[in-house]
C-alpha cells in the first residue's frame, strides 16, 4: 500500500513539475532549459509571500502571476528572436537559467530559505500513515492536469494552440495570430513552472539551485510525451513507478537515474515516445 | 564516519537494521523514507553533503511523519535554524555550538553580534576553527619571529590560543585535542548542549611529527 501511494504521489509531483515544460515544447517547439529557474522563481515567491505575511496558499496565484509575467518578458526579448534557431534557443534558455539563478543569489543570498509548510502532518489512509502533503500534491497534479486539458479543449486559445501544434504554417494561413499564441503559451508554461515551484517547497530545500535537479527529469518526460498531455501523464506514472520500485527493491542510486535511462531507451525504440496512441 | 558509527552501534549492543544511500545531489527520498518506516527502526542517523540536502531530507522526513530520535552527522547550526520547526529535536555533534556555556564563548558571541548585527551568520563548527586558526598562526609567527615556514611550523605546537572553544593547542602531532559537544536543536532554532566530551584525543595523525 505504501508502495502504491509512493508511486502515485511521485508521478503526481513529476507531472506538476513537467507540465509547464510540455506546454512550451508543444507550441513553441523549443525546450525551455530555463524551466528549472522558473521552478526556483516560484519557490522564492513562496518566500516573498511568507515575508509579506500572506497565507502560504496565496503563494500559488502569486507565483503563477509573477512566473507568467517574467515568462512574457523572456519570450519577448530572448525567445522570440530565436524561433527559427531552436538549437540557439536551447543555449539561450540554458544561459537565462544561469542568469536567473545568479540574480536570485544576489537578491536573496546563497542560503537556504525557510518557507512555511503548506500542509503538514500525516493521514491514515488504507491502513498506512502517509504524508498528507504528498496526497495534496497528487490532488494538485490532478487539478492542474484537468484544468490544462479543459483549457486546451474548451477555449478559443486552446483551439488556436492545438492548431499551432499540428501545423503552424497552416494555422497562420488561416489567420491565427501564431505570435500571440506563442507568447501566451510561454507565459502559461512559465506560470505553471512557478506554480510547481511553490508546490515543491514542502519537499525540497529552497535555494538558488533547487530547480536544476528537477529539470533533467522533466525534460526526459516531455521528450517521451512529445507534446501530448495524456502521454505525459502516462510517462509520469510509468517512470515514477520505475523510480520508486527500483529505489525500493534494488537501490535508490539506480532509482535516481531510472527516468533518464528509461526515457533514453524508450526514445531509442520509438522516437515518438508514448504519444503515438 | 559511517563505518565507525556502525561498528560503535554493534559494540554497544545495537543493531543496524538498514543503510541507504542517494547520490550527493539526490533529492527524492520517497522510497528510502518508506523503507525506514517499514523497518521499525528505533533511531535514525544521517550524513548528507551538508547544507541544502539536509533541508530536503528533513522536510521529507517530517512530511512523512517520522519523529524518531534523529542524529545528523552533517548539519550545521545555521542550516538547522533555516529548517525551523522541522529541525526540533535533531541531535548534532560538533566541536563548536553557540550554546557552549563559557565566558569566552559569550564574549565572542557578543562581539560578533556587535560587529555584524542582524547580518550575522550563525558561527559554527566550520567557521569558528578558522577564526581561532588565524590567531594561533599569529601566535606562532610571533614566537618564530617571522613568517619563515619551517620556523613557524616548529613554533606552532608550542603556542596556544584562547578562543570561543577555550584553549586550543596543536600539541599532538600538530593536531589539537578538542572538546566535542552533543547538541540538540531546540524549538527556537538554538542548539542546547546535552553532552560534553572533554578534550577528545585526535589519535595517531602524523606519527613523524611530535
Amino acid at each position: 500500500m505504501l508502495l502504491i501511494l509512493d508511486v502515485l504521489t511521485t508521478a503526481g509531483i513529476l507531472f506538476v513539475v513537467s507540465i509547464g515544460l510540455l506546454a512550451v515544447f508543444g507550441v513553441l517547439k523549443i525546450i525551455n532549459f530555463a524551466h528549472g529557474a522558473w521552478l526556483t522563481i516560484g519557490a522564492y515567491c513562496a518566500v516573498i509571500a511568507a515575508e509579506l505575511g500572506l497565507n502560504p496558499w496565496a503563494a500559488l496565484p502569486l507565483a503563477f502571476v509573477i512566473g507568467a509575467a517574467l515568462g512574457g518578458l523572456a519570450e519577448l526579448f530572448i525567445i522570440r528572436p530565436l524561433y527559427r534557431r531552436p538549437l540557439d534557443a536551447i543555449l539561450a534558455t540554458w544561459g537565462l537559467g544561469i542568469v536567473i539563478g545568479q540574480l536570485i543569489t544576489l537578491g536573496f543570498g546563497r542560503d537556504v530559505q525557510m518557507t512555511p509548510n503548506l500542509f503538514s502532518g500525516t493521514v491514515e489512509i488504507l491502513g498506512v500513515d502517509y504524508s498528507a502533503y504528498r496526497l495534496v500534491a497528487l490532488g494538485a497534479a490532478l487539478v492542474i492536469g484537468v484544468v490544462f486539458a479543459a483549457a486546451m479543449e474548451g477555449t478559443r486559445l486552446g483551439l488556436s494552440a492545438r492548431a499551432v501544434i499540428m501545423n503552424e504554417t497552416l494555422a497562420r494561413g488561416l489567420g491565427i495570430d501564431t505570435v500571440r499564441v506563442r507568447l501566451v503559451t510561454f507565459m502559461a508554461g512559465a506560470g505553471l513552472a512557478a506554480l510547481a515551484g511553490v508546490l515543491l517547497t514542502p519537499l525540497t530545500s529552497v535555494d538558488p539551485n533547487m530547480g536544476v535537479g528537477w529539470l533533467i527529469g522533466a525534460f526526459m518526460l516531455v521528450m517521451v510525451a512529445d507534446a501530448s498531455l495524456v502521454a505525459l501523464a502516462v510517462a509520469c506514472l510509468v517512470f515514477g513507478a520505475a523510480q520508486v520500485l527500483i529505489s525500493t527493491f534494488v537501490s535508490p542510486i539506480l532509482g535516481s537515474i531510472a527516468i533518464a535511462v528509461l526515457a533514453a531507451l524508450v526514445l531509442r525504440v520509438s522516437p515518438k515516445g508514448f504519444s503515438r496512441a | 564516519m559511517l563505518a565507525f558509527t556502525k561498528e560503535y552501534i554493534g559494540k554497544i549492543g545495537g543493531k543496524v537494521v538498514g543503510e541507504e544511500y542517494l547520490p550527493m545531489d539526490g533529492s527524492d527520498w520517497t522510497a528510502i523514507i518508506s523503507k525506514l518506516k517499514d523497518s521499525k527502526a528505533d533511531a535514525l542517523i544521517t550524513s548528507t553533503a551538508g547544507g541544502a540536502p539536509n533541508v530536503t531530507l528533513t522536510k521529507q522526513l517530517r512530511g512523512a511523519g517520522v519523529s524518531l530520535p534523529y542524529a545528523n552527522l552533517a548539519v550545521d547550526e545555521g542550516t538547522a535554524k533555516s529548517m525551523g520547526a522541522d529541525a526540533e529535536g535533531i541531535y548534532l555533534s560538533a566541536s563548536y555550538v553557540t550554546g557552549i556555556d563559557s565566558p569566552e564563548n559569550k564574549t565572542f558571541l557578543a562581539a560578533m553580534e556587535k560587529k555584524f548585527g542582524s547580518g550575522l551568520k550563525t558561527p559554527n563548527d566550520l567557521s569558528v576553527p578558522q577564526y581561532e586558526a588565524v590567531y594561533l598562526y599569529k601566535a606562532a609567527v610571533e614566537k618564530a619571529g617571522g613568517t619563515e615556514t619551517a620556523k613557524v611550523l616548529e613554533a606552532l605546537p608550542q603556542v596556544s590560543v584562547t578562543g570561543p572553544r577555550g584553549v586550543i593547542k596543536m600539541d599532538k602531532q600538530h593536531h589539537a585535542a578538542l572538546t566535542m559537544y552533543l547538541g540538540q536543536v531546540q524549538g527556537d532554532g538554538s542548539v542546547k548542549v546535552v553532552g560534553t566530551f572533554k578534550d577528545v584525543d585526535p589519535g595517531e595523525q602524523c606519527p613523524k611529527l611530535k
